[in-house]
């Protein structure tokens, strides 16, 4: 078996028309690419498309991507404008419909109490609940940064707007949820 | 990274995401397709008048008889449940009034229009028909194709704003940050003081100081209270 391809040289395959090679491409960021569009669009179904379409358009673009260039926040950006798109068309807001989840202990760790439990649970509510109070511009760079996991440059190609207003948008929506103090 | 930015990305480990699906065979099958924008026939949500004009279509029968079976009230808003819905012809356009700036809507209306989440809409209307004082409508998206429609004018006339909903359509009694509110679930007839009926779709109602505040969308009733709660000036 040979050596899996570097992402660049998985990018010129493809840029030259090798379907298996862009495949790879796709398995490799259909993840973040979805949950991306799933966070604007809040629906799965619309998610589903506008990642599909995401991935068709890029592939089709590949001929202006800068070789060299980080792949992911071009890909994003081409992931937002589909999601965008599919809510307008929708009328529907994203009202970050998210919820969390049972925690997962690994196994072998110590149960804890069912108080200290239900403080968990209750302590991550409470925090979501306050990131769903944010601003919509506020909510949205919670959601890139922290839930999503983005990177700076990657959240300003999401949101379309420049990196220092990432960084301010971020401070303020950081600085308002602890005065929320939950 | 501070301990609430730490937070922060644990709560969204933890959220209850959708999974994944597996997009990677499906776009390897559509690599060869042309270009072109394929047409998609999975329903979105209605839009307004396409709701009022599919729906309205299937109402233009004449009722012999409309009982009237009970009254909600709530600022310059009556509904009435009713066991059939009045004649109602669709409309393909809707009438909103004068097309104006959103500053000047908010001085006609002598107070600073709300917003919901602070969102400028994509056109503002004073409509004198709305209330003695008149009214102003936000619409999101066009007048043929509306997304999101509100009204606001002041709470102080009686009757201003009429609807009715067929026996079985949800009324429900809401509060939006604490203020009073109704649920009208679509399709229900609406008429604002003499203008002609029209068909709406699901709506929320809710007092907000001297305002009562009108939202029609395709949203539900969840998502309606949601944005409603966005909604500051």
């Amino acid at each position: 078996m040979g050596r899996p391809l570097a992402e660049d040289e998985l990018l010129r395959l493809a840029r030259a028309g090798d379907g298996d090679a862009y495949e790879q491409i796709v398995e490799t960021y259909q993840g973040i690419a979805f949950r991306t569009a799933y966070a604007l669009t809040g629906n799965a179904a619309d998610a589903e498309e506008a990642t599909q379409d995401a991935f068709l358009k890029a592939y089709r673009a590949l001929d202006r991507f800068r070789p060299g260039a980080p792949f992911r926040p071009w890909l994003l950006r081409i992931v937002a404008n589909e999601a965008h798109n599919r809510r307008r068309a929708s009328g529907r807001r994203t009202l970050l419909a998210l919820r969390a989840v049972e925690e997962q202990r690994p196994s072998g760790d110590a149960a804890p109490s069912p108080e200290a439990e239900v403080l968990g649970r209750a302590g991550r509510e409470a925090l979501l609940l306050a990131v769903r109070t944010l601003p919509e511009h506020q909510r949205a760079v919670i959601t890139c940064r922290f839930f999503l996991e983005l990177t700076e440059e990657e959240t300003a190609a999401v949101l379309g707007v420049r990196r220092g207003t990432v960084k301010s948008r971020t401070a303020r929506a950081l600085e308002r949820l602890r005065e929320l103090d939950v | 990274m501070s301990e609430l930015e730490r937070t922060l990305v644990e709560l969204g480990r933890g959220l209850d995401w959708p999974e994944t699906p597996d997009v990677a065979a499906a776009v390897r099958a559509r690599l060869g397709e042309p270009e072109a924008r394929r047409f998609r026939t999975r329903p979105l949500v209605v839009a307004l008048v396409v709701l009022a004009v599919a729906i309205g279509a299937a109402l233009l029968v004449p009722q012999a008889r409309t009982s009237i079976l009970r009254f909600f009230h709530l600022g310059g808003v009556t509904v009435e449940r009713v066991d059939r819905l009045p004649r109602t012809r669709p409309l393909g356009r809707l009438e909103l009034g004068a097309p104006v700036s959103l500053a000047e809507a908010g001085r006609r209306l002598g107070e600073p229009v709300l917003l919901p989440d602070g969102d400028r809409p994509d056109a503002v209307y004073f409509d004198g028909a709305l209330s003695e004082r008149g009214g102003v409508n936000l619409l999101y998206g066009s007048a043929s194709h509306p997304r999101l429609l509100v009204s606001e004018f002041p709470s102080d006339g009686f009757d201003i704003l009429k609807k009715v909903a067929k026996i079985g359509t949800e009324v429900s009694r809401v509060s939006v940050r604490g203020n009073p509110g109704l649920w009208v679930a679509g399709p229900h007839s609406v008429q604002f003081g003499l203008l002609p009926r029209r068909l709406a779709g699901g709506t929320l109602i809710w007092l907000d100081g001297n305002l009562t505040m009108r939202l029609e969308s395709g949203l539900s009733k969840r998502d309606s209270l949601a944005l409603a709660r966005t909604f500051r000036r």
